[in-house]
Protein backbone atom coordinates (compact mmCIF):
# COMPACT_ATOMS: atom_id res chain seq x y z
CA UNK A 1 0.00 0.00 0.00
CA UNK A 2 3.51 2.14 -0.44
CA UNK A 3 1.66 4.07 -3.14
CA UNK A 4 -1.58 4.17 -1.29
CA UNK A 5 -3.10 7.51 -0.13
CA UNK A 6 -1.83 8.90 2.60
CA UNK A 7 -3.98 11.32 4.39
CA UNK A 8 -1.51 12.56 6.96
CA UNK A 9 0.87 13.22 3.86
CA UNK A 10 -1.74 14.90 1.96
CA UNK A 11 -2.47 16.89 4.89
CA UNK A 12 1.03 18.24 5.20
CA UNK A 13 1.25 18.96 1.52
CA UNK A 14 -2.18 21.11 1.68
CA UNK A 15 -0.79 22.59 4.79
CA UNK A 16 2.80 23.53 2.88
CA UNK A 17 0.94 24.63 0.28
CA UNK A 18 -1.33 27.10 1.82
CA UNK A 19 1.69 28.28 3.66
CA UNK A 20 3.62 28.71 1.01
CA UNK A 21 0.81 30.74 -0.64
CA UNK A 22 0.10 32.34 2.43
CA UNK A 23 3.69 33.66 2.11
CA UNK A 24 3.57 34.96 -1.47
CA UNK A 25 -0.01 37.03 -0.90
CA UNK A 26 2.22 38.59 2.36
CA UNK A 27 5.64 39.16 0.47
CA UNK A 28 3.28 40.34 -2.84
CA UNK A 29 3.33 44.46 -1.64
CA UNK A 30 6.91 43.99 -0.90
CA UNK A 31 8.19 42.34 -3.74
CA UNK A 32 5.70 45.10 -5.74
CA UNK A 33 7.33 47.97 -3.96
CA UNK A 34 10.82 46.32 -4.97
CA UNK A 35 10.57 45.86 -8.73
CA UNK A 36 8.93 49.80 -9.01
CA UNK A 37 11.97 50.90 -7.26
CA UNK A 38 14.31 48.65 -9.16
CA UNK A 39 12.49 49.99 -12.39
CA UNK A 40 12.11 53.61 -11.19
CA UNK A 41 16.14 53.34 -10.45
CA UNK A 42 16.56 52.49 -13.60
CA UNK A 43 14.70 54.91 -15.18
CA UNK A 44 16.41 57.36 -13.06
CA UNK A 45 19.94 56.26 -14.28
CA UNK A 46 18.91 55.76 -17.69
CA UNK A 47 16.77 59.20 -18.00
CA UNK A 48 18.58 61.04 -15.44
CA UNK A 49 15.60 63.74 -15.71
CA UNK A 50 14.04 63.39 -12.40
CA UNK A 51 15.96 66.22 -10.33
CA UNK A 52 15.25 68.72 -13.31
CA UNK A 53 11.45 68.19 -13.41
CA UNK A 54 11.33 68.44 -9.92
CA UNK A 55 13.56 71.53 -9.87
CA UNK A 56 11.30 72.73 -12.53
CA UNK A 57 8.37 72.30 -10.77
CA UNK A 58 9.33 74.27 -7.88
CA UNK A 59 10.53 76.79 -10.42
CA UNK A 60 7.10 76.95 -11.57
CA UNK A 61 5.82 76.86 -8.10
CA UNK A 62 7.57 79.68 -7.21
CA UNK A 63 6.82 81.50 -10.60
CA UNK A 64 2.85 81.30 -9.59
CA UNK A 65 3.47 82.21 -6.08
CA UNK A 66 5.09 85.40 -7.77
CA UNK A 67 2.84 85.90 -10.20
CA UNK A 68 -0.18 85.19 -7.88
CA UNK A 69 1.57 88.18 -5.01
CA UNK A 70 1.58 90.81 -7.89
CA UNK A 71 -1.77 90.15 -8.78
CA UNK A 72 -2.56 90.55 -4.82
CA UNK A 73 -0.62 94.08 -5.20
CA UNK A 74 -2.17 95.30 -8.75
CA UNK A 75 -5.64 94.19 -7.26
CA UNK A 76 -5.26 95.93 -4.18
CA UNK A 77 -4.03 98.91 -5.87
CA UNK A 78 -6.50 99.10 -8.11
CA UNK A 79 -9.28 99.09 -5.25
CA UNK A 80 -7.12 101.94 -3.31
CA UNK A 81 -7.94 103.82 -5.97
CA UNK A 82 -11.78 103.11 -6.17
CA UNK A 83 -11.77 103.96 -2.54
CA UNK A 84 -9.63 106.60 -2.46
CA UNK A 85 -11.86 108.04 -5.69
CA UNK A 86 -15.41 106.67 -3.89
CA UNK A 87 -14.67 108.18 -0.37
CA UNK A 88 -12.04 110.91 0.82
CA UNK A 89 -11.78 112.76 -2.37
CA UNK A 90 -15.71 113.17 -2.76
CA UNK A 91 -15.57 114.24 0.87
CA UNK A 92 -12.73 116.49 0.55
CA UNK A 93 -14.47 118.16 -2.75
CA UNK A 94 -17.99 118.68 -0.91
CA UNK A 95 -15.79 119.80 1.99
CA UNK A 96 -14.79 122.37 -0.47
CA UNK A 97 -17.75 123.42 -1.75
CA UNK A 98 -19.28 124.29 1.65
CA UNK A 99 -16.29 126.08 2.85
CA UNK A 100 -16.77 128.57 -0.38
CA UNK A 101 -20.64 128.92 0.30
CA UNK A 102 -19.44 129.49 3.95
CA UNK A 103 -16.92 131.87 2.37
CA UNK A 104 -19.47 133.81 0.21
CA UNK A 105 -21.95 134.44 2.96
CA UNK A 106 -19.17 136.13 4.87
CA UNK A 107 -18.88 139.88 4.61
CA UNK A 108 -15.56 140.49 2.19
CA UNK A 109 -14.30 142.99 5.04
CA UNK A 110 -11.04 140.71 5.92
CA UNK A 111 -12.57 139.59 9.07
CA UNK A 112 -10.68 136.25 11.31
CA UNK A 113 -13.31 134.02 10.36
CA UNK A 114 -13.29 134.79 6.69
CA UNK A 115 -9.62 134.00 6.66
CA UNK A 116 -10.12 131.12 8.27
CA UNK A 117 -12.52 129.91 6.00
CA UNK A 118 -10.11 130.74 3.13
CA UNK A 119 -7.18 128.76 5.04
CA UNK A 120 -9.37 125.83 5.38
CA UNK A 121 -10.34 126.04 1.48
CA UNK A 122 -6.53 126.27 0.27
CA UNK A 123 -5.66 123.01 2.75
CA UNK A 124 -8.49 120.81 1.68
CA UNK A 125 -7.56 121.73 -2.06
CA UNK A 126 -4.04 120.51 -1.06
CA UNK A 127 -5.03 117.40 0.11
CA UNK A 128 -7.32 116.65 -2.65
CA UNK A 129 -4.09 117.38 -5.32
CA UNK A 130 -2.13 115.66 -3.00
CA UNK A 131 -4.43 112.50 -3.26
CA UNK A 132 -4.92 112.84 -6.81
CA UNK A 133 -0.79 112.80 -7.70
CA UNK A 134 -0.97 109.58 -5.09
CA UNK A 135 -2.98 107.61 -7.33
CA UNK A 136 -2.15 108.99 -10.40
CA UNK A 137 0.98 107.85 -8.93
CA UNK A 138 -0.17 103.77 -8.56
CA UNK A 139 -3.12 103.71 -10.85
CA UNK A 140 -3.54 106.01 -13.77
CA UNK A 141 -7.16 106.54 -14.20
CA UNK A 142 -6.66 106.48 -17.95
CA UNK A 143 -5.23 102.98 -17.61
CA UNK A 144 -8.10 101.72 -14.80
CA UNK A 145 -10.61 102.92 -17.54
CA UNK A 146 -9.27 102.16 -21.19
CA UNK A 147 -6.41 99.76 -20.45
CA UNK A 148 -2.66 100.00 -21.85
CA UNK A 149 -3.55 100.85 -25.34
CA UNK A 150 -5.07 104.04 -24.24
CA UNK A 151 -3.04 105.13 -21.54
CA UNK A 152 0.53 104.41 -23.30
CA UNK A 153 -1.17 106.05 -26.63
CA UNK A 154 -2.27 109.67 -24.24
CA UNK A 155 1.59 108.83 -22.59
CA UNK A 156 3.29 109.73 -25.92
CA UNK A 157 0.95 112.34 -26.62
CA UNK A 158 2.13 114.23 -23.42
CA UNK A 159 5.93 113.96 -24.11
CA UNK A 160 7.20 117.17 -24.28
CA UNK A 161 9.88 114.90 -26.58
CA UNK A 162 7.80 113.90 -29.70
CA UNK A 163 6.91 109.95 -28.97
CA UNK A 164 6.03 107.66 -31.66
CA UNK A 165 4.01 104.85 -30.66
CA UNK A 166 3.57 101.76 -32.19
CA UNK A 167 1.17 99.60 -29.77
CA UNK A 168 0.11 95.93 -31.26
CA UNK A 169 -1.39 94.33 -28.44
CA UNK A 170 -3.24 90.59 -29.28
CA UNK A 171 -5.94 90.86 -26.94
CA UNK A 172 -6.40 92.26 -23.29
CA UNK A 173 -3.51 91.38 -20.81
CA UNK A 174 -3.63 90.19 -17.48
CA UNK A 175 -3.90 93.73 -15.11
CA UNK A 176 -0.69 93.53 -13.47
CA UNK A 177 1.30 93.29 -17.04
CA UNK A 178 -0.65 96.22 -18.08
CA UNK A 179 0.04 97.77 -15.20
CA UNK A 180 3.96 97.35 -15.12
CA UNK A 181 4.14 97.61 -18.76
CA UNK A 182 3.12 101.34 -18.51
CA UNK A 183 5.28 102.05 -15.64
CA UNK A 184 7.93 100.67 -17.22
CA UNK A 185 6.95 102.12 -20.94
CA UNK A 186 6.84 105.66 -18.41
CA UNK A 187 10.12 105.12 -16.91
CA UNK A 188 11.67 104.41 -19.76
CA UNK A 189 10.65 107.04 -22.40
CA UNK A 190 11.51 109.91 -19.00
CA UNK A 191 15.31 107.93 -19.19
CA UNK A 192 15.09 108.56 -22.61
CA UNK A 193 14.65 111.99 -22.19
CA UNK A 194 16.25 112.97 -19.03
CA UNK A 195 19.52 111.37 -20.04
CA UNK A 196 20.06 110.96 -23.24
CA UNK A 197 18.91 114.23 -24.86
CA UNK A 198 16.44 112.69 -26.73
CA UNK A 199 15.02 114.77 -29.49
CA UNK A 200 12.83 111.42 -31.29
CA UNK A 201 11.68 108.68 -29.08
CA UNK A 202 9.90 105.13 -30.73
CA UNK A 203 7.98 103.51 -28.34
CA UNK A 204 6.90 100.03 -29.37
CA UNK A 205 5.09 97.37 -27.53
CA UNK A 206 3.99 94.47 -28.96
CA UNK A 207 2.85 90.85 -27.49
CA UNK A 208 4.27 88.52 -29.36
CA UNK A 209 3.31 85.17 -29.44
CA UNK A 210 4.75 81.56 -28.57
CA UNK A 211 8.20 80.98 -30.59
CA UNK A 212 8.19 77.30 -32.52
CA UNK A 213 10.36 76.18 -29.63
CA UNK A 214 7.86 76.31 -27.08
CA UNK A 215 8.87 78.91 -25.42
CA UNK A 216 6.27 81.39 -23.58
CA UNK A 217 4.15 84.53 -25.33
CA UNK A 218 5.74 87.79 -24.29
CA UNK A 219 4.98 91.42 -23.79
CA UNK A 220 7.97 93.52 -25.67
CA UNK A 221 8.36 97.18 -24.77
CA UNK A 222 11.29 98.65 -26.79
CA UNK A 223 11.88 102.25 -27.06
CA UNK A 224 14.56 103.84 -29.07
CA UNK A 225 15.66 107.09 -29.05
CA UNK A 226 18.29 109.44 -31.00
CA UNK A 227 19.68 110.42 -28.05
CA UNK A 228 23.47 110.62 -27.15
CA UNK A 229 23.87 106.95 -26.52
CA UNK A 230 26.57 105.68 -24.32
CA UNK A 231 24.29 104.08 -21.24
CA UNK A 232 25.57 101.68 -19.07
CA UNK A 233 24.89 98.06 -20.59
CA UNK A 234 23.41 97.36 -17.04
CA UNK A 235 20.51 98.90 -15.54
CA UNK A 236 21.95 102.14 -13.47
CA UNK A 237 19.59 103.68 -10.52
CA UNK A 238 17.46 105.53 -13.47
CA UNK A 239 15.92 102.60 -14.69
CA UNK A 240 15.85 100.55 -10.88
CA UNK A 241 11.89 101.30 -11.24
CA UNK A 242 11.95 99.16 -14.26
CA UNK A 243 14.06 96.19 -13.28
CA UNK A 244 12.14 95.54 -10.18
CA UNK A 245 8.89 95.46 -11.71
CA UNK A 246 9.83 93.42 -14.54
CA UNK A 247 11.58 90.65 -12.02
CA UNK A 248 8.36 90.93 -9.86
CA UNK A 249 6.86 89.46 -13.13
CA UNK A 250 9.56 87.40 -14.50
CA UNK A 251 10.68 89.79 -16.98
CA UNK A 252 14.03 91.20 -17.91
CA UNK A 253 15.73 94.86 -19.09
CA UNK A 254 18.13 94.72 -22.41
CA UNK A 255 20.13 97.45 -23.38
CA UNK A 256 22.25 98.32 -26.29
CA UNK A 257 23.80 101.62 -26.04
CA UNK A 258 26.67 102.51 -28.01
CA UNK A 259 28.48 105.82 -27.69
CA UNK A 260 27.04 108.32 -30.18
CA UNK A 261 23.26 106.35 -29.93
CA UNK A 262 20.71 105.16 -30.82
CA UNK A 263 19.90 103.95 -27.55
CA UNK A 264 17.43 100.70 -27.36
CA UNK A 265 16.08 99.45 -24.56
CA UNK A 266 13.85 96.52 -24.47
CA UNK A 267 11.49 94.96 -21.57
CA UNK A 268 10.66 91.81 -22.01
CA UNK A 269 7.41 90.19 -19.80
CA UNK A 270 6.38 86.30 -20.13
CA UNK A 271 2.85 86.13 -20.62
CA UNK A 272 1.90 82.53 -19.03
CA UNK A 273 -0.77 80.62 -21.00
CA UNK A 274 -2.68 80.44 -18.17
CA UNK A 275 -3.30 83.67 -17.02
CA UNK A 276 -3.93 85.80 -20.58
CA UNK A 277 -7.19 87.40 -20.51
CA UNK A 278 -7.94 90.30 -17.93
CA UNK A 279 -8.48 89.56 -14.31
CA UNK B 1 -31.04 136.55 -18.80
CA UNK B 2 -35.00 136.36 -19.35
CA UNK B 3 -35.42 132.79 -17.68
CA UNK B 4 -32.87 130.78 -15.58
CA UNK B 5 -31.19 128.39 -17.34
CA UNK B 6 -32.62 124.23 -16.83
CA UNK B 7 -29.64 122.00 -15.92
CA UNK B 8 -29.99 118.30 -14.99
CA UNK B 9 -27.04 116.17 -12.99
CA UNK B 10 -25.76 113.16 -13.45
CA UNK B 11 -24.01 112.32 -10.29
CA UNK B 12 -23.06 109.05 -8.57
CA UNK B 13 -22.14 110.48 -5.17
CA UNK B 14 -24.83 111.47 -3.04
CA UNK B 15 -22.93 114.02 -1.35
CA UNK B 16 -21.78 115.56 -4.65
CA UNK B 17 -24.88 115.57 -6.18
CA UNK B 18 -26.35 117.31 -3.51
CA UNK B 19 -23.81 119.64 -2.76
CA UNK B 20 -24.08 120.44 -6.71
CA UNK B 21 -28.34 120.72 -6.37
CA UNK B 22 -27.64 123.84 -3.73
CA UNK B 23 -24.52 125.08 -6.02
CA UNK B 24 -26.85 125.74 -8.95
CA UNK B 25 -29.67 126.72 -7.04
CA UNK B 26 -26.92 129.64 -5.47
CA UNK B 27 -25.74 130.27 -9.24
CA UNK B 28 -29.51 130.82 -10.25
CA UNK B 29 -30.18 127.93 -12.48
CA UNK B 30 -32.54 125.53 -11.80
CA UNK B 31 -32.05 122.34 -11.40
CA UNK B 32 -34.79 119.97 -13.40
CA UNK B 33 -33.20 116.44 -13.00
CA UNK B 34 -30.78 114.85 -10.75
CA UNK B 35 -29.92 111.11 -11.49
CA UNK B 36 -27.14 108.69 -10.20
CA UNK B 37 -26.29 107.33 -13.42
CA UNK B 38 -26.72 107.64 -17.25
CA UNK B 39 -28.84 104.31 -17.91
CA UNK B 40 -32.39 106.54 -18.82
CA UNK B 41 -30.51 109.70 -19.66
CA UNK B 42 -32.29 109.80 -23.11
CA UNK B 43 -35.58 109.58 -21.42
CA UNK B 44 -34.52 112.23 -18.52
CA UNK B 45 -33.82 114.93 -21.27
CA UNK B 46 -36.49 114.35 -23.15
CA UNK B 47 -39.17 114.45 -20.11
CA UNK B 48 -37.54 117.02 -18.10
CA UNK B 49 -36.25 119.43 -21.40
CA UNK B 50 -32.67 120.43 -19.41
CA UNK B 51 -30.66 123.08 -21.39
CA UNK B 52 -27.42 121.57 -20.05
CA UNK B 53 -26.61 118.36 -18.83
CA UNK B 54 -23.43 118.09 -16.20
CA UNK B 55 -22.14 114.51 -16.35
CA UNK B 56 -19.97 112.98 -13.89
CA UNK B 57 -17.18 110.91 -15.69
CA UNK B 58 -16.98 107.85 -13.67
CA UNK B 59 -20.41 106.55 -13.73
CA UNK B 60 -21.95 103.22 -12.93
CA UNK B 61 -21.94 100.38 -13.62
CA UNK B 62 -18.12 99.81 -14.38
CA UNK B 63 -17.01 103.54 -13.26
CA UNK B 64 -14.95 103.81 -15.83
CA UNK B 65 -16.03 106.40 -18.71
CA UNK B 66 -19.74 106.02 -18.84
CA UNK B 67 -19.92 109.83 -18.78
CA UNK B 68 -17.85 110.38 -21.72
CA UNK B 69 -19.82 107.45 -23.50
CA UNK B 70 -23.23 109.22 -22.57
CA UNK B 71 -21.67 112.92 -23.57
CA UNK B 72 -21.47 111.75 -26.63
CA UNK B 73 -24.17 110.12 -27.22
CA UNK B 74 -26.18 113.18 -25.86
CA UNK B 75 -24.54 115.53 -28.68
CA UNK B 76 -25.80 113.11 -30.76
CA UNK B 77 -29.53 112.40 -30.11
CA UNK B 78 -29.84 116.02 -28.42
CA UNK B 79 -27.65 118.35 -30.17
CA UNK B 80 -29.83 121.30 -28.36
CA UNK B 81 -28.50 120.18 -25.33
CA UNK B 82 -25.26 121.24 -23.85
CA UNK B 83 -23.02 119.04 -21.58
CA UNK B 84 -20.92 119.98 -19.33
CA UNK B 85 -18.51 116.94 -17.89
CA UNK B 86 -16.79 117.47 -14.37
CA UNK B 87 -14.15 114.67 -13.33
CA UNK B 88 -11.83 114.48 -10.89
CA UNK B 89 -9.16 113.90 -13.28
CA UNK B 90 -8.95 115.74 -16.44
CA UNK B 91 -7.79 113.56 -19.50
CA UNK B 92 -6.93 115.09 -22.47
CA UNK B 93 -7.96 111.64 -24.32
CA UNK B 94 -11.67 112.16 -23.15
CA UNK B 95 -11.65 115.79 -24.39
CA UNK B 96 -10.36 114.98 -27.73
CA UNK B 97 -13.52 112.50 -28.15
CA UNK B 98 -15.69 115.07 -27.34
CA UNK B 99 -14.46 117.91 -29.59
CA UNK B 100 -14.38 115.54 -32.12
CA UNK B 101 -18.43 114.71 -31.16
CA UNK B 102 -18.44 118.43 -32.17
CA UNK B 103 -17.23 121.52 -30.38
CA UNK B 104 -20.58 123.24 -29.58
CA UNK B 105 -21.65 123.64 -26.63
CA UNK B 106 -19.06 121.07 -24.64
CA UNK B 107 -17.11 121.81 -21.94
CA UNK B 108 -14.80 119.69 -19.72
CA UNK B 109 -14.05 120.85 -15.93
CA UNK B 110 -12.02 119.32 -13.35
CA UNK B 111 -14.68 119.17 -10.51
CA UNK B 112 -12.32 121.35 -7.79
CA UNK B 113 -13.24 124.36 -10.23
CA UNK B 114 -17.18 123.86 -8.88
CA UNK B 115 -16.04 125.62 -5.50
CA UNK B 116 -15.40 128.95 -7.80
CA UNK B 117 -19.32 129.93 -7.99
CA UNK B 118 -18.46 132.35 -10.67
CA UNK B 119 -16.42 130.06 -12.65
CA UNK B 120 -19.39 127.46 -12.55
CA UNK B 121 -21.60 129.97 -13.47
CA UNK B 122 -19.99 131.20 -16.47
CA UNK B 123 -18.92 127.49 -17.76
CA UNK B 124 -22.81 126.80 -17.80
CA UNK B 125 -23.62 130.09 -19.14
CA UNK B 126 -21.27 129.78 -21.94
CA UNK B 127 -21.57 125.84 -22.74
CA UNK B 128 -25.82 126.76 -22.94
CA UNK B 129 -24.82 129.42 -25.29
CA UNK B 130 -22.86 127.33 -27.70
CA UNK B 131 -19.08 128.03 -26.59
CA UNK B 132 -16.41 125.10 -25.83
CA UNK B 133 -14.93 125.08 -22.03
CA UNK B 134 -12.45 123.43 -21.30
CA UNK B 135 -10.23 123.00 -18.14
CA UNK B 136 -7.25 125.11 -17.61
CA UNK B 137 -4.77 122.63 -16.43
CA UNK B 138 -5.73 120.43 -19.43
CA UNK B 139 -5.28 123.04 -22.08
CA UNK B 140 -1.78 123.79 -20.09
CA UNK B 141 -1.26 119.99 -21.06
CA UNK B 142 -2.37 120.39 -24.72
CA UNK B 143 0.03 123.54 -25.02
CA UNK B 144 2.90 122.37 -23.55
CA UNK B 145 3.09 119.13 -25.16
CA UNK B 146 2.83 121.28 -28.66
CA UNK B 147 5.08 123.85 -28.07
CA UNK B 148 7.86 122.60 -26.40
CA UNK B 149 9.92 121.86 -29.74
CA UNK B 150 10.60 125.45 -29.58
CA UNK B 151 11.49 125.66 -26.46
CA UNK B 152 14.61 123.59 -26.99
CA UNK B 153 16.20 126.00 -29.18
CA UNK B 154 18.92 127.94 -28.34
CA UNK B 155 18.12 131.43 -28.27
CA UNK B 156 20.09 131.83 -31.08
CA UNK B 157 18.49 129.37 -32.80
CA UNK B 158 15.33 131.34 -32.13
CA UNK B 159 17.07 134.46 -33.44
CA UNK B 160 17.88 132.58 -36.79
CA UNK B 161 14.13 131.12 -36.69
CA UNK B 162 12.12 133.93 -36.44
CA UNK B 163 14.87 136.07 -39.31
CA UNK B 164 13.25 132.73 -41.11
CA UNK B 165 9.76 133.69 -40.53
CA UNK B 166 10.64 137.07 -41.48
CA UNK B 167 11.40 135.36 -45.30
CA UNK B 168 15.28 136.28 -44.50
CA UNK B 169 17.89 134.11 -47.06
CA UNK B 170 20.73 132.48 -44.84
CA UNK B 171 22.90 135.29 -46.64
CA UNK B 172 21.11 137.77 -44.97
CA UNK B 173 20.48 136.14 -42.06
CA UNK B 174 24.53 135.84 -41.74
CA UNK B 175 24.81 139.41 -42.14
CA UNK B 176 22.34 140.26 -39.78
CA UNK B 177 23.75 138.81 -36.74
CA UNK B 178 27.50 138.78 -38.00
CA UNK B 179 28.22 135.50 -38.29
CA UNK B 180 29.17 133.32 -41.36
CA UNK B 181 27.13 131.56 -43.61
CA UNK B 182 28.05 128.48 -42.66
CA UNK B 183 27.05 128.67 -39.06
CA UNK B 184 23.36 129.94 -39.82
CA UNK B 185 23.42 126.20 -42.36
CA UNK B 186 24.34 124.91 -39.05
CA UNK B 187 21.98 126.03 -36.84
CA UNK B 188 19.06 125.60 -39.68
CA UNK B 189 20.65 122.06 -39.84
CA UNK B 190 19.83 121.90 -36.28
CA UNK B 191 16.55 123.83 -35.71
CA UNK B 192 15.15 121.25 -38.65
CA UNK B 193 16.62 118.53 -36.12
CA UNK B 194 14.88 119.42 -33.12
CA UNK B 195 11.82 120.02 -34.81
CA UNK B 196 11.74 116.60 -35.84
CA UNK B 197 11.61 117.89 -39.90
CA UNK B 198 13.14 115.00 -41.41
CA UNK B 199 15.84 115.09 -44.07
CA UNK B 200 13.86 114.11 -47.38
CA UNK B 201 11.59 117.12 -46.73
CA UNK B 202 14.84 119.10 -47.39
CA UNK B 203 12.33 121.35 -50.12
CA UNK B 204 9.81 122.35 -47.47
CA UNK B 205 11.49 122.01 -44.05
CA UNK B 206 12.38 125.58 -43.98
CA UNK B 207 8.33 126.24 -44.61
CA UNK B 208 7.79 123.85 -42.07
CA UNK B 209 9.72 125.13 -39.32
CA UNK B 210 8.45 128.82 -40.09
CA UNK B 211 4.94 127.12 -40.10
CA UNK B 212 5.25 125.40 -36.60
CA UNK B 213 7.18 128.69 -35.09
CA UNK B 214 4.44 130.67 -35.73
CA UNK B 215 2.07 128.26 -34.07
CA UNK B 216 0.08 127.19 -37.62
Amino acid sequence: MGGGFDPTRAAWLVGGLCALGLGMIAAFPFVTRGLVRAHWGLGRLLLARFRSEELGAEVERVGAAQRAAVAAEDNALRRLERDIHDGPQQRLLRLQMELAAAERRLPADGSAAAQSLQEARVLAQEALDELRALSQGFAPPLLQDRGLEAALEALARRSVVPIDAEIRLDGPLPSPVERSAYFVAAELTSNAIKHAAARRILLRVTTESAGAAGGPAVLRIAVTDDGVGGAAPVPQHGLAGATERLAGLGGDLRITSPAGGPTEVVATVPLPAEERGRA
Amino acid sequence: MTESLRVAIVEDSTLLREGLVRLLAEAGFETVAARPDATDLDETITAAQPDVVVLDVRLPPTHRDEGVRAAIRVRATHPQVAVLLLSQYVETTYARELLAAGSRGIGYLLKDRVTDLEQLRRAIEDVAAGGTVLDPQMVEEMLRARADPLARLTPRETQVLRAMAEGRSNAAIARELVVSPGAVEKHVTSIFGKLGLEESAAAHRRVLAVLQFLGA
